[in-house]
Formats: C-alpha cells, structure tokens, sequence
C-alpha cells in the first residue's frame, strides 16, 4: 500500500468518526433526557423540537453552501426582518387576499440581496465578513423602512396555516418542508457537478479558478441559496407569529453557523454536509429544549450555546489538522 | 461510497431514535400518568385524577436582562412560590423569552406540553403574541397579561390585563414639563421603534405639546432603549441646539441616565431629563439632583397584582378585564413614596 492510499483511508476515517461523535452524542442527549424528564418522552414535545428547528434548519441549510465555498452570511437575521415587512406589506397593502403574489415578492426580495452579498464578493473579491456584515445594517434598515417602523398583525388564515397547519393531523408544515429543503440541498451538495465545484471553491479556489469552474457563477448561486432559505425561512417565522415584524431574526445566524459547525463544516471551507448539519441543528433544538424543560436559566443556554461552538470548532481543527 | 451510506445510516439511526421515543412518549400521554406527581400534603388520591384538578401556571418572561423586567419577573414568581407553598397551584414553570415574540410562541407549545393550565405573560410584541393568546383561549385557559400588551388582548374579556397606560405616561412627562417652563426646544428619545411600548410612550409627549406653539420639537430618535446610543444622541443635540435645547424626554430611565449624564458633564444641568420606569439607578440621581424626574409605574405592584389575579382566576373568581395600574410622577419632592413602594 502506498503512502498517500494510507493517508487517503486514515482522513476518511477521522472524519468518520468527527461525524460519528457528533451522532452519537445528540442520541446520548436524547437517551439521556428522556430518562430524566417525563415530558421530554412524549410526542409532543418531539414534534415541537422539530417544528421549533425548522425555520433555523433551513436557515443553517442555505448558510451551509456559503460555508462550504468557504464564505459566511452574516445579513440573513436581518433577511427573516425584511421577508417578514414585505409580506406583511403585500398582504395589507399591495395585494390582499394574494398570498402567493406576497410570498414571491417576499422570497423575491431577499434573492435579490443574496444575490447582492454574491456579487460583491465574487466580482471584487470581498470578504464575506466585511460584505455581510455591511448588508446585515443595510437589510435591517430596509426593514424598517419598508414598514416605517411598524408592526402588523396579518390575519389571513392562509398564511397561519403555513406555520401552524399539520399534514396529517400530526407533522408540522414547517417541519416537512425543512426535510424537503434538506432533501433538495442534499441532491445538490452530494449528488450534482455544482456540488461539487462548490465543494472545490472552498477547498482551493486557485485550483477550482484553473479547473475551468465558473468561481463567479458557482459562488453567486450559493449565496442565492442562501437568500431562498432566508426568505423561505423568514415566511414560516412570520406565519407562526402571525405578524410583520421588523425587529425579529436578530442574532439567528449564530444560531445557523454554530449549527454547521457543529456538524462538521468548516470555516477555511470544502468540508461540511448536509447530515451533519442537520444533526447540528437538531443538537441545538434539543439543548435549548432540554433547558427549558429542566428550567436552567437562559443565561446559561446562551454560554452553552457558546462551548458547544468552542467544542466543535476544537473538533474540527483536532481532526482537520493532519 | 461506504462514507455516504454510512452517514445517511447515521441519521437514519437518529429519526429512528426519534420516532421510537415518539411512540413511547404517545402511550404516555394516553394514559396520563406522571412520575413528578407526588401531592404535598399527603392526601388521599382519588383514583380519577382529573386534569382540572392540577393547576400548573405558565409563566411567559420578556426577557431577564433589563433592570425594569428583572423587577418584574421576580414579584410574579414571589406570588406563585407563595402559592406552590400554599398547595393553590401544583407548579409553576418560567420562559426567558430573550425579547423575541418567535421564541416566546415556541415557549407557549413547550409549557403546554409541560402541562400548563394557566398562563401569566409579558409579552415581547405585541402583534406577535397574538397567536399565544388564541391558543391560550383555545385551550380554555386563564391568562393574565402584564405591562406589554398582546394586540388581540382586548377580544377575550375572560383574560385579565394589568398595565399602565404608556400614552398617559408620556403625557405626564410633557405636562411635568409644561408645569416648569412656559415653552422652548425639546428633543424625545424613544425605544425600539415598531415596539408598542416604546410608540405609546413617545406618542404622548408629541400628543400633549403639538397642540402648543410655543413648544418645538428639535430632533425625535429611536435610541432602542441603548444607553450607548443615547449618549451619542445627547451629545450631537448639545452641540447642534446648544441653548434652545430645554427639555430631553426619554421613553426609559436607562436612556434618561445616559442622556442626563451627558448633560451635566457638559455644564447643562439646566436641562430637563425626564425618564419612565423608576429604576432605582433613576431614583439616586434625582435624589441627588442630577436628573429631574421619572414616571414610577409600579412594577411591584403591577407583577404582583397581576399574578394575584391569576390565582383568584384560578380559584373560579371574577376578575375584571382590565386593571388599570396609575402613573406616578416622581420628583425629588416625592421620593419617600417611591421608597414606601418597594418590595421588602
């Protein structure tokens, strides 16, 4: 056997078992729950972890394709603001009664700004950070704008029942379109050539750029994922809360990169998955809902939230470093 | 090949954990046993354990970082210890909502899943807490409402709400004004805007000193209750109206210290600072003269009242719809009343 067919099986195997852990630690959580809280066993409260994750599933899904060309988005809390204003918007003022002319131009919106966090920093080159960053104010602001300010209650039954309408009596809306939506990015990620050239921007760009990949194109389209989720993630927000706000989402892109790095992505990019980040985002619902359910203060679900980061971001470097 | 089939193993092994735990937990909840039941007393059992025997209250914080919510929080979880004690409600269980109406929505499923019968809220907005309201009547609960306001509180008279009036608050703190100075330049620093708080309480000055010429309105912002952005504010207003500036209202203490603090390093202690909420930081400093006044809301009385109410609800009383809680102007004058309110 030669020496790189070694190192080849050898990095298989550490990934494997990077990803292995992170499995098999959500199960012990959820052994380990459901022994101690009784209401943690019961069906309803698994139905509510998932349909608590969904929205911040899809999120951590779209923020998943920038992570792996090796960018980051930092404006997308700012998106659930923005999406959330213009469907109210739509809904009140411009098309009533219309939800799919709202919903489009709501998901329309937030395309359009990913597609904006793309350009820049493909075309020019730019730090994800610093453009994100930039755009987080930027769609912020258009939030408040858009709706001078002002909440609104949105009544369309229609809408309500996005969020909190169930198939079957039993699964959530919500719920089955994150698995839908994680579906898809799966067939994209693992099974098409743009998956792949994703995978390849991240991992050496050079390479990629003489490889003949489109880094422009490949790079755009990742951060218009990115915009469909937070728009997508954005209307299942509004419609569970039944109103158009322009302060909500703050702070949910931690929630979506900690999910992706906890499931093994990481930031130097071309290394992450769907499944872990699903695992990843599952781990986080069933902290905080674990936390609750045991009535440990908030404070210590943020710090929490914040080792768990640490732990994973050690894991990857520890695995990554050989 | 064997990676992909073995990480898709993987989470299939997690779903099936799921699911598993899902069908355990389905029969559990049929037969509606709990191993945390234990009575206190020590009574005897009666074999049918009905569910509107154990009341279980649902507490629905805003948050548990601001001074005035702190305050809040801990009077109505003073009241529902006593009544744990006392055997009048068999639990009670308490949700740190973070100022977000989508964590307190997903709160509201959970301490329904906990078992919760009753329900004592503050809510983050109050256009979003409208689903939680309609769950709360759906499930035939009582629910008492406290400061900030769901939007569709007012619908269901069986629900209680304790707050005090926000726009009349601000119109306090314009006449207080108008009760010192005949007119001049005023500036207003408001909360988050789109929060229904923060709009009332900006709302009632304009409302009060539009009418009246000799008052103008120099500069409004929305300084989203941040200390740091008040002091900004403050100091660009100072050098920008200088002299004409006479009146700062603030729709918080947090932001009335900051924008006081301001104002008397730079020699313009002639300036009033007017706050709401009656913080005890708010409190020293007009003791101490260096700011003017505060509108006391009473947030003891308020929390307590409020969770007095759900356990008279509880207990099958009549309560009215609305309680109204009074603003009370504090000044260095009136102090010791203040002080008399506070809790021991």
């Amino acid at each position: 056997m030669n020496k790189s067919k070694l190192i080849t099986s050898k990095r298989i195997l550490q990934l494997n078992l990077q990803r292995y852990a992170i499995g098999f630690i959500l199960i012990a959580m959820i052994i380990g729950m459901s022994l101690v809280s009784p209401v943690f066993r019961t069906s309803g409260n698994a139905i509510n972890i998932l349909l608590q994750v969904s929205s911040n599933g899809i999120l951590a899904i779209g923020m998943l394709f920038v992570m792996v060309t090796g960018g980051i988005d930092l404006s997308i809390g700012s998106s659930i603001a923005l999406t959330s204003v213009v469907l109210g918007k739509m809904l009140t003022d411009v098309a009533p009664g219309n939800l799919w002319i709202g919903i489009m131009a709501a998901v329309a919106v937030t395309v359009l700004f990913g597609s904006l966090n793309g350009f820049m920093i493909s075309k020019f080159n730019m730090f994800p950070f610093v453009v994100t960053l930039a755009t987080q104010l930027v769609i912020r602001g258009a939030a408040y704008i858009v709706g001078q300010g002002a909440s609104v209650t949105l009544v369309s039954p229609k809408l309500r029942a996005i969020g909190t309408g169930k198939a079957f009596g039993t699964v959530p809306y919500p719920v089955i379109i994150f698995l839908v939506i994680a579906f898809i990015a799966y067939i994209l990620l693992h099974k098409t050539r743009f998956g792949r050239y994703v995978y390849a921007i991240g991992g050496n760009r050079l390479s990629a750029i003489s490889s003949g990949i489109n880094v422009f194109r490949v790079q755009m389209a990742a951060y218009i994922i990115m915009g469909i989720c937070a728009g997508i993630a954005g209307i299942i927000t509004t419609s569970r809360i039944s109103a158009a706000q322009p302060n909500i989402g703050i702070g949910y892109e931690t929630d979506a990169i900690a999910a992706c790095v906890i499931g093994g992505t990481s930031f130097s990019g071309g290394i992450g998955n769907v499944s872990g980040t699903m695992i990843g985002i599952l781990m986080i619902g069933v902290i905080y809902n674990s936390m609750n359910l045991l009535q440990i203060s908030s404070y210590w679900q943020t710090v929490t939230k914040g080792v768990l980061i640490l732990v994973a971001v050690l894991l990857d470097l520890l695995m990554n470093k050989k | 090949m064997k990676r992909k089939f073995l990480s898709l193993v993987r989470v299939m092994a997690v779903v099936a954990m799921l699911v598993a735990i899902v069908g355990c937990g389905a029969k559990e909840q049929k037969t509606g046993q709990s191993e945390t039941e234990v009575t206190k007393q020590g009574a005897v059992q009666t074999t049918q354990q009905s569910q509107s025997d154990k009341r279980i209250v649902g507490f629905l914080e805003k948050n548990e970082v601001d001074v005035y919510h702190v305050a809040l929080n801990s009077a109505v979880t003073k009241v529902l210890k006593k009544a744990k004690s006392d055997g009048v409600i068999a639990d009670y269980f308490v949700m740190d909502g973070q100022s977000d109406p989508v964590k307190q929505n997903n709160q509201m499923e959970e301490l329904i899943n906990m078992g919760c019968t009753d329900f004592i809220c503050i809510f983050a907005e109050g256009e979003g807490a409208v689903p939680i309201v309609t769950r709360a009547a759906e499930l035939g609960a009582n629910l008492v409402n406290v400061d900030s306001m769901a939007a569709n509180i007012d619908d269901y008279e069986q629900f209680v709400r304790v707050n005090p009036d926000n726009t009349a608050a601000s119109n306090m703190q314009a006449d207080y004004a108008m009760s010192l100075l005949d007119g001049g330049g005023y500036c207003i620093l408001s909360g988050i805007s789109g929060n229904m708080v923060a709009q009332q309480r900006h709302n009632g000055v304009r409302e009060v000193l539009d009418k009246n010429d000799s008052w103008k309105l120099l500069d409004e912002q929305w300084a989203d209750w941040d200390p740091e952005k008040s002091v900004k504010l403050m100091e660009d207003w100072l050098s920008l109206y200088g002299d004409n500036l006479k009146v700062v209202f603030c729709g918080n203490d947090t932001m009335a210290i900051a924008a006081a603090g301001v104002c008397n390093a730079a020699g313009r202690d002639d300036i009033i600072v007017i706050g709401i909420d009656a913080i005890e930081s708010a409190i020293n400093m007009i003791e101490n003269g260096e700011m003017n006044a505060t509108i006391w809301q009473d947030s003891n009385l308020q929390a307590t009242t409020a969770a007095e109410m759900l356990i008279e609800l509880i207990k099958g009383e009549k309560v009215d719809h609305y309680i109204e809680i009074p603003n009370t102007l504090i000044t260095k004058e009136n102090v010791d009343k203040w002080y008399a309110g506070q809790p021991e």
